[in-house]
């Protein structure tokens, strides 16, 4: 077939598109993988039983809103990938400072606290399955963002990917929150990090494999 | 202007107006030729069959671009990433099979005007599933409505518009894995 030929066969009967179609795939994406992730905690894990007396103390909300400013600051990002030729208005370091926030505060308890109490702050009591069951929270989210992002058109598949899979890791830290003991802000500062970047490296790999257009 | 014209021509083209698409793309493929032909000029037999993927590309994807936003740096981002693209899975292909490639290529004069394509999607759209195939004979090769093509085919006027928009992502898809 000529390239002219094409043309015309693009153009005929073309179909009018939807407004914002890409804000409403990823924003639907979002609200899925939430949806689902909050439905596995209730199924797998509960909530923790104090979640009352501890919602107003100040290690909670920095729990909850640490991975919460990553998935805003991620949503912005992976909307500017999906668009061709969208340079992102801030540069991507505005994507570490959330964490930053969390290591300054993080290294403030270290050595504000007294050193035999250092292993507990550390390592708390559920170190062992804290990256596993935030990866696994994430999961709802990472599949809903993939799927939203191979209807759009990102021109860097593995960038895109990784700060996809970053964006679930909040979702899944954030939820796990609701369940999880640990106060300490170095656990927190380690294991979520850990938790978080482990969606973010599987789905750098996948979007490397399955986001070319 | 060109980025005014063609901004213009693509916001009528997003509201389903036909002659503004295709005038729009006319002038885009000239703009890809031209922008690819610079760039490849090692490869100049790629060049028709990525203006075609990219042409393909700004079909299936142009709900990405914004209305709000200007043209052409949309356009020539689409471009640039089927060239890259293009180049990635050559090199990959060359690492596996054909490593004496470049050492013959000063051999290889090729001066006609590259308007032929290796790729064919005529051959492409006859692999398609039957509802999906017929639906874009009728729609956009006989340039029959949808209602019209619906009557024929005795599917309905919404399987018409699936069809049409999955047999034009596959056609995509399909384009770009043929070696």
């Amino acid at each position: 077939m000529k390239t002219d030929e094409l043309i015309r066969m693009l153009a005929t009967g073309v179909e009018p598109v939807q407004q914002h179609l890409p804000e409403k795939l990823i924003s639907k994406a979002l609200l899925v993988g939430l949806a689902a992730s909050f439905i596995l905690l209730v199924v797998f894990y509960g909530f923790r039983p104090d979640l009352n007396q501890v919602s107003t103390t100040f290690p909670f909300w920095m729990k909850l809103g640490v991975p919460l400013a990553n998935v805003m600051l991620g949503l912005v990002f992976v909307l500017a990938l999906a668009h061709p030729g969208k340079i992102p208005k801030v540069g991507y370091w505005v994507l570490f400072i959330p964490v930053a926030v969390l290591w300054v505060w993080a290294i403030l308890s270290w050595v504000n606290a007294d050193a035999s109490q250092h292993a507990d702050m550390l390592w708390g009591k559920t170190w062992r399955v804290c990256i596993k069951n935030i990866a696994f929270l994430s999961v709802p989210t990472a599949v809903a963002t993939l799927l939203a992002l191979r209807n759009l058109a990102p021109t860097q598949p593995v960038l895109s990917g990784a700060i996809a899979g970053w964006l679930a890791g909040g979702v899944g830290a954030s939820v796990y929150a609701l369940h999880c003991p640990e106060m300490a802000a170095p656990f927190l500062a380690v294991w979520y990090v850990l938790g978080m970047l482990v969606p973010t490296a599987i789905m750098a790999w996948i979007g490397h494999h399955s986001l070319r257009w | 202007m060109i980025e005014e014209e063609l901004r213009n021509l693509m916001l009528m083209a997003l509201d389903g107006h036909a002659a503004s698409y295709q005038l729009l793309l006319q002038q885009t493929s000239g703009l890809i030729r031209a922008y690819l032909r610079r760039r490849l000029v090692r490869l100049p037999d790629e060049v028709e069959d990525l203006v075609q993927e990219t042409l393909l590309a700004i079909h299936t994807k142009r709900h990405t671009y914004r209305r709000e936003e200007p043209f052409t740096p949309w356009l020539y981002a689409v471009a640039r990433y089927k060239m890259i693209d293009c180049l990635r899975r050559r090199s990959q292909h060359e690492a596996l099979n054909d490593p004496f490639d470049d050492e013959i290529e000063w051999l290889a004069v090729s001066d006609n005007e590259a308007n032929d394509t290796k790729k064919d999607l005529d051959k492409l759209l006859e692999t398609l599933p039957e509802n999906q195939r017929l639906s874009i004979q009728h729609t956009k090769l006989d340039g029959l409505s949808v209602a019209e093509a619906a009557a024929i085919t005795g599917m309905s006027v919404p399987a018409i518009k699936v069809s049409v928009h999955r047999g034009m992502k596959a056609l995509a898809k399909m384009w770009k894995e043929q070696a």
